[in-house]
């Protein structure tokens, strides 16, 4: 009898199977976070967004031999490639991109897309969160969304506009009208200006002297560049203005300073990891580091941009420099002037700076007609001339006035950013520019090639998603 | 107690109980040393030489127990053990001593097959005693093995009475009332011989006494599976079992070095030469196209990780090492490789890619036992490729230049500019030329009683290394098994654990990379010691000797199994694991191995990791025997739980190269990795086998598998298997038609199994923490995103084997036929990236079949009194293809890299028409067949190649003469390989990095055959170019097929009188090499490593002495 007993109490441990249930739920890992528990606490919130400035100085935003100072400036005039570069790299180059070899650009800026998502609809639904880091986080994440939409509609033109984290409802999205995105970046902007504190925090709150952060500055400051792009120019003069008379900011007179942690000019910086290394865009255009150009180091200054500085510009003084190989000289560009130091960095990327600001409120102005006095734009073109040791602006007319605008943003703001490529879109000087300077580069130039393509894998795996003219 | 009396009846003569039956105290030690000693000293042994005064009759019977071997049966009241007498003998045989102690006394003897029945009465002339009826007698039959251990569950058989049954828990049965007349009676036990004797009833109730001898057969050895055993005559699966004697042979770091070769079906593939290696282990092909194809490991029931990580930038380990370095093969008893369904599925989820099952050595029941093994040896790269001289070199950059009518210069060619090039060094000779020192000692003592057996083993091994530099791999492992059982035998229990500390002091780096320094290096070190960096021209390849990586790993594994008999055939048991592996590992680079020119710093790399894990498998069984239907069940349940925690630490910036293993001493430290990860598993399993008459076998297994890696919506899943085999030799028409035909079987099984090795946590979207913090604080990135319905793979399984006996057993021919089909294969389903991430684990309906066939044949060529050649060959014939894909075509991830119909193991690539003799580069055909210099990716890979091997096996011959034993193991493998020719990024000529000797045989001048294009010097030349379309060509590829002498033993036993007279039980002295000679056609280091960058696999001689006290 014992033994049936026995045995039944063995069977039933045997075939207990809602203890197995249980049993395989394994705990989470204690080294991660699992979905929505991220946004539980100010803390690990605050963690989750300092991710996405992290994802974004690791990615092409950062910098670095893909980044997209690096490729958009590969695909204007802004540099030279040295032969044997890789195949992405030449492609970019001579304005022949494929379809089937994209670069990073796009998936990268929608990763930070699905990061701030989360975020966003994270935070704004969380009940551990406290209301003022609601406002903080979800501002910062706004900023960024709006920052990478911003270069998506300039780079590729119609894009998906995906605001939800759920893949089932974004990967057969189609493309989104750019008046449409332009429109979810403003209200982005706008959302974060109102948010945001005018100081630099850090993710608990407190302020600091670190510009890595998006305040309530940046957002005014990228606003001011949307409506510049989109002809509001009283808006674009408004935020610019906004963002100029805030003491936060002041050009830095040496130009050696101008991208060094924490200046006075920079809005908006991504901190660069603690390995040693400084700034990507330092590791991708340092050739001296690296004893000349190679395949692996090919950038070198274009000609149309080296030889074209007008005479006693500090910034070619400062912000390029040369190494002779086998009696070759090669320019490169020397705006960040430290790869690895091996000590905590001294640069940080920058992402937008006070001479645009000066510069957009200038085109505003002469867009409005204001060229001269207390509110016209010259005053604002010498205010960045003159840093750069340079005269005033001879420009009298609206139209010189504005191609001087053009020049001077070309020789501020080169090998920066992609903005060489997006002025020249936006200004519809495109063709004819390209048409010159891609026949220099060994390529031809078609009018759809002022649009990337969109990845291949984009196409095929989303059936409402169409390429852009010229690619297949 | 005695035994139940309504069953037995025994007469008083022979009445055993409990209490009285006294195998005497001698039983199961003396037994045993008995045995051994009998089958040292031969029959002559069996007599007694006893010169003792007023010894008692125990100690005299102890006595000739010790001498002979010869057991006793008897009951203490009937013999007067006190009794006090005189005796000497000198050389008598056992009845005359026997005569002597029982001379007078009421008692006479009998033996019957060395065992010494007493029983009272008068000799020649037995009592007559009342049996219960006069014509019948009741009758015991008790069964031993031969080396004293009760069998229980042995199956007795009297035909002619139509009687069966099987032996209780003491290892008897009872026969009742059997007629007066002559029986045959009929024993077997799985792994001992069958016994057949003579039962004799004449007029008096009796026992039979049986002793069993261990399988001299092959096919009735124990062969250890799942949660059981059973033989290969009688298994109705596909298994495999390497036995101890097979891997003490081989001086090996990892016992997958020692089954390699050994077990059709199983393809082990070594990664490097270097101690701590990586393989891969892959049983019947690849079933999964991008998750792990790892057999499942089990130690002694306890399930083994496949996977584990070892500090990612040491290139010394290339693919993270092999956890089986961390068992000492010396323990080890038995290996068996489980292959098909019916073998595999009551593994369920985790037994697709096959299960290999690692006994360790137990406690035997004998006399205490000490054996001490030690060798020593040297080793060295077997293989060696031939490179350049600096002549031949120079002639080869400068012909680069000149191609290209380019002019080298001082900073790209400084092998020509800056160096003098009348030097010559031999870099394969003197980076990894040189003979390294293997030492092994090992010893252990076992023994016991019947009641309890105990083994301990120690063991202490080291290998330097080839390379220079003073470096080493030393092992110390202890073992230790404790086997213990209830009085009356219900309860039992088992303990084992072994541990073993593994201490490396290696190079960071293989130095094998370095090989293609070019001749006319400047010298390594300057006058004052310090590295000759030569301005910075040079890449000095002893740096790599400060670079060292130091790890020290600790690993236990063990495991107890309790069990006790409810009744009859009815058994409970459960069995408890516990293993824990922790690895520390330090790899620095110091300052002095940098060029001071860059003002370096020193790093180091500091990790910990540590899986531990728990199990614990209740199970019930039960056997049951009817006529000649045989049925055993089984089930049982799983919970295990496996944790694997992980640190990794980089630091950098250190000014001293005194402090680099100090994490404090870094200029900067980041926590590069950080793992935590619990596995955990539940299962519920079943097993019914069922056996008719020997002659129709039936398997049925069955699993319910849970498992933490699926996702919450796919958590459990039930397997099952059904595996028959028909032994047709035992079929009268056939066993009396043919008296060649020893034994024959057809087998066949059918089943599904699961493969779980997808990854923990696959499923969550996980926020991990970045390298770097950021603003101080913690930064945290999403790793992918949420899919709950990640399940398993699945494999299904289909077997059919024919096993043939031949003369009597002597030539054993196994084949079998394999065809297995995975499917839910877990991709990377590609995602727009819109979604925010490229890619989602998902499980697809692709379909990867494999199938094949494998062939044994094991064969006793010749056997004479002193010669004896024995042979075993297998054969494995594999092909994998790729079933089916649906939507392959739009697959952006898989399109370019798999075709359906074709083999997931090759690759499209572009075919290679050879070297245009215009124009001196490559060609290649484009899609529609027509030469071109630059084929196009998406459309002109017209070639297939596939690198998985055709075919592979092994041949062991061995010889015995006298006491030497010959044993020569062969290996083979029939292979497509990657060319020697195009592993560098670069064409011949175009760096300062030598070349094979091949690449002379190239295109000079128009018009020229050759099958080498010319050089090139330039990125981007022609030339240039053409060579990285042949890497991508199907030149890329070469016959990298192989015979290798993988293992050649040399033994001497000394004659066991020499031996004794150094009080030795036994003594044996041995030569053995590994990885002796290997003929190939392969120009590279090894058609097995397939890499000019790591160390080939390295031949190792030792001597050694082998002794047993």
């Amino acid at each position: 009898m014992k033994y049936i007993v026995g045995f039944i109490a063995w069977a039933s441990l045997l075939l207990g199977d809602t203890g197995c249930r249980k049993f395989v739920q394994a705990p989470l890992p204690t080294t991660e976070l699992v979905g929505a528990s991220v946004y539980n606490t100010n803390q690990t919130a605050a963690s989750a967004v300092s991710g996405i400035l992290s994802t974004m100085e690791n990615n092409c935003i950062g910098g670095g031999a893909n980044g997209i100072s690096a490729l958009v400036g590969l695909s204007a005039d802004d540099f030279a490639l040295y032969p044997g570069a890789n195949s992405l790299l030449q492609e970019m180059y001579v304005n022949a991109q494929l379809s089937s070899n994209p670069s990073t650009i796009w998936s990268n800026l929608y990763n930070v897309i699905y990061q701030a998502n989360s975020a966003i609809l994270g935070i704004t639904s969380s009940t551990g969160v406290t209301s003022s880091m609601k406002l903080q986080l979800v501002g910062e994440a706004e900023c960024i969304r709006a920052f990478c939409y911003f270069y998506l509609v300039n780079l590729y033109g119609d894009v998906p506009l995906v605001l939800t984290t759920n893949y089932r409802e974004s990967e057969g999205m189609g493309r989104t009208a750019t008046v449409e995105v332009y429109g979810q970046i403003k209200a982005d902007l706008i959302a974060a200006e109102g948010a945001l504190s005018q100081n630099y925090l850090t993710p608990a709150g407190a302020t600091t002297s670190e510009r890595v952060r998006p305040n309530a500055g940046a957002a005014a400051a990228l606003l001011a560049r949307v409506y510049l792009y989109n002809g509001k120019y009283d808006s674009a003069e408004m935020e610019a203005t906004n963002v100029i008379n805030n003491s936060n900011y002041s050009l830095v007179m040496d130009l050696d300073s101008a991208f060094l942690v924490s200046n006075t000019e920079a809005i908006w910086q991504l901190e660069a990891p603690n390995g040693g290394f400084d700034a990507p865009d330092g590791g991708a255009f340092l050739l001296s580091a690296f004893g000349g150009p190679s395949a692996f180091f090919p950038y070198i200054l274009s000609d149309s941009l080296e030889y074209h500085f007008e005479p006693g510009d500090l910034r070619q003084v400062h912000w390029t420099d040369s190494i002779v190989v086998n009696g070759t000289v090669y320019y490169y560009p020397f705006k960040y002037k430290y790869y690895y130091t091996g000590n905590p960095p001294a640069e940080y990327s920058t992402l937008i700076r006070l001479a645009e600001v000066y510069l957009i409120r200038a085109e505003a102005r002469t867009q409005q007609g204001n060229l001269t006095g207390p509110i016209g734009a010259l005053a604002d073109l010498n205010t960045v001339r003159w840093r750069a040791g340079l005269g005033g602006s001879t420009a009298i007319s609206q139209a010189d006035m504005l191609s001087a605008i053009m020049r001077e943003r070309r020789f501020e703001l080169f090998t920066e950013y992609g903005h060489r490529w997006m002025d020249l879109k936006r200004t519809a000087t495109v063709d004819a520019v390209m048409q010159t300077a891609t026949s220099l580069k060994g390529g031809t130039w078609a009018p759809t090639d002022s649009l990337y393509p969109i990845p291949l894998d984009d196409i095929s795996g989303d059936t409402k998603m169409t390429q852009n003219p010229g690619y297949n | 107690m005695t035994v139940k009396a309504d069953c037995l009846d025994f007469s008083r003569a022979v009445e055993i109980t409990t209490k009285t039956l006294r195998i005497m105290k001698l039983t199961a030690i003396f037994l045993l040393a008995g045995c051994l000693s009998v089958a040292a000293r031969g029959r002559a042994q069996d007599r007694v030489t006893l010169h003792l005064k007023g010894a008692s009759l125990e100690t005299v019977l102890d006595k000739i127990q010790e001498q002979t071997g010869y057991t006793y049966v008897y009951s203490a009241k009937d013999v007067p053990l006190s009794r006090k007498f005189d005796i000497n003998v000198e050389a008598a045989t056992v009845r005359q001593v026997l005569d002597i102690c029982f001379k007078g006394l009421p008692v006479h003897y009998e033996i019957l097959n060395r065992l010494i029945k007493i029983v009272p009465g008068v000799s020649a002339s037995p009592a007559q005693v009342e049996g219960p009826r006069p014509d019948a007698y009741d009758v015991v039959i008790s069964v031993l093995s031969e080396d004293g251990v009760r069998m229980v569950g042995a199956t007795v058989k009297i035909p002619a009475l139509k009687f069966t049954g099987e032996t209780d828990e003491m290892g008897r049965l009872l026969a009742k009332a059997v007629p007066k007349g002559q029986y045959e009676v009929d024993v077997t036990y799985v792994g001992f011989q069958f016994y057949q004797t003579t039962l004799e009833v004449d007029s008096k109730p009796m026992t039979l006494p049986v002793v069993l001898k261990h399988a001299a057969n092959r096919l009735d050895e124990v062969q250890i599976i799942a949660y059981g055993q059973t033989t290969e005559r009688l298994s109705t699966g596909d298994e495999t079992t390497v036995r101890s004697e097979d891997i003490e042979k081989q001086p090996v770091n990892n016992v997958l070095e020692a089954i390699d070769g050994r077990v059709p079906g199983l393809l082990i593939t070594p990664q490097s030469g270097n101690p701590g290696a990586s393989f891969t282990v892959m049983i019947r092909g690849q079933n999964s196209i991008q998750n792990g194809n790892d057999p499942f490991y089990v130690i002694d029931g306890v399930p083994y990780t496949s996977d584990f990580k070892l500090i990612a930038n040491s290139t010394q380990n290339p693919s993270f090492g092999n956890p089986l370095d961390f068992i000492n093969p010396i323990d080890i008893e038995s290996i068996t490789v489980l292959k098909d369904a019916d073998a595999t599925a009551i593994y369920g989820s985790r037994a697709a890619n096959g299960a290999i099952l690692v006994t360790t050595k137990k406690g035997k029941a004998g006399k205490m036992k000490l054996e001490v093994d030690a060798s020593q040896g040297i080793m060295d790269a077997a293989m060696k490729a031939k490179w350049l001289n600096t002549q031949q070199y120079l002639l080869v950059r400068n012909e680069g230049y000149h191609n290209d009518g380019a002019t080298p210069d001082s900073g790209s060619a400084p092998d020509l500019l800056v160096w003098d090039t009348t030097r010559y060094t031999d870099w394969q000779k003197h980076l990894i030329g040189g003979n390294a020192n293997y030492t092994n000692l090992s010893a252990n003592v076992s023994g016991g009683t019947s009641a309890a057996q105990y083994l301990f083993g120690a063991n202490y091994h080291d290998e330097s290394t080839v390379a220079p530099g003073s470096f080493r791999d030393q092992k110390i492992a202890l073992h230790f098994n404790i086997g213990t059982s209830s009085t009356d035998q219900r309860f039992k229990m088992n303990v084992t654990a072994s541990y073993l500390v593994n201490l490396r002091t290696l190079p960071q780096s293989d130095m094998t990379v370095a090989i293609n320094t070019p001749p006319d290096a400047p010298p390594l070190y300057n006058p004052d010691g310090s590295l000759n960096w030569s301005n910075s021209t040079f890449n000095n390849p002893a740096a790599m000797i400060l670079e060292k990586y130091m790890a020290t790993t600790n690993n236990l594994v063990s495991n107890a199994v309790l069990s006790y008999n409810l009744s009859k055939g009815l058994y409970i048991k459960s069995s408890f694991g516990y293993t824990n592996m922790q690895i520390n590992e330090t790899a620095i680079v110091p300052i002095a191995s940098a060029n001071p020119a860059y003002s370096p710093t020193g790093s180091a790399n500091f990790s910990n990791n540590n899986i531990h894990s728990w199990i614990i498998e209740p199970q019930i069984s039960y056997v049951t025997m009817f006529g000649s239907h045989r049925i055993e069940a089984l089930a049982g349940s799983t919970f295990h739980d496996n944790v694997t925690n992980g640190e990794e630490q980089q630091g950098s910036g250190y000014t001293s190269d005194a402090l680099l293993q100090s994490v404090l001493a870094a200029g900067s430290v980041y926590v590069s990795s950080l793992t935590n990860t619990v596995y955990k598993y539940n299962a519920l399993f079943g097993r019914v086998n069922y056996n008719y008459a020997e002659k129709y076998l039936l398997d049925i297994n069955w699993r319910r598998d849970g498992s933490s890696r699926f996702g919450p919506d796919m958590q459990f899943h039930n397997f099952a298997s059904v595996g028959a085999g028909w032994i047709f030799a035992k079929e009268r028409a056939l066993a009396s038609t043919s008296s060649v035909l020893s034994y024959g079987k057809l087998r066949a099984s059918y089943g599904t199994t699961g493969n779980d090795q997808i990854g923990d946590y696959t499923f969550y979207n996980l926020f991990q923490n970045t390298y770097y913090p950021y603003q101080g604080t913690s930064a945290l990135t999403p790793s992918g995103l949420y899919n709950p319905t990640i399940a398993w793979e699945l494999t299904k399984k289909l077997e059919g084997g024919l096993e043939l006996g031949f003369v009597k057993d002597r030539v054993l021919l196994s084949s079998s036929y394999y065809y297995n089909r995975t499917s839910n294969e877990l991709l990377s389903a590609s995602l727009p990236s819109i979604t925010g991430f490229s890619a989602i684990p998902e499980n697809f309906p692709a379909t990867v079949a494999n199938w094949g066939w494998e062939f044994t044949l094991n064969s006793t060529n010749i056997i004479t009194s002193s010669f004896r050649w024995k042979m075993s060959i297998n054969v494995t014939f594999a092909r994998n293809k790729l079933a089916a894909f649906p939507g392959l075509a739009s697959n952006p991830n898989y399109e370019y890299s798999y075709k359906v119909g074709r083999p997931i193991t090759g690759a499209q690539k572009f075919h290679c028409l050879g070297v245009d003799p215009q124009t001196g580069v490559y060609i290649f055909a484009d899609s529609s067949g027509k030469s071109t210099f630059t084929p196009r990716y998406l459309t002109d890979r017209t070639a297939f190649v596939d690198i998985a091997p055709k075919y592979y096996g092994g041949w062991l011959n061995s010889f015995t003469y006298k006491g030497w034993q010959l044993d020569v193991m062969v290996q083979f493998r029939k292979q497509l390989g990657a060319n020697p020719l195009f592993q560098s990024f670069i064409p011949p000529g175009g760096y300062t990095a030598n070349s094979l000797e091949a690449v002379m045989d190239r295109w000079q001048k128009a018009g020229d055959k050759a099958p080498i294009e010319k050089f090139t010097s330039s990125f981007g030349s022609p030339a240039f170019q053409a060579y990285q379309n042949a890497k991508s060509s199907d030149l890329y590829y070469t016959d990298a097929s192989y015979l290798r002498f993988s293992n050649v033993t040399l033994s001497y036993n000394l004659a066991p009188g020499w031996a004794q007279k150094v009080g030795l039980s036994s003594a044996q002295i041995y030569v053995h090499a590994q990885n002796v000679w290997t003929i190939t056609g392969y120009k590279g280091l090894d058609p097995e490593t397939q890499s000019t960058t790591t160390l080939p696999l390295l031949r190792i001689v030792t001597g050694g002495l082998r002794v047993s006290l």
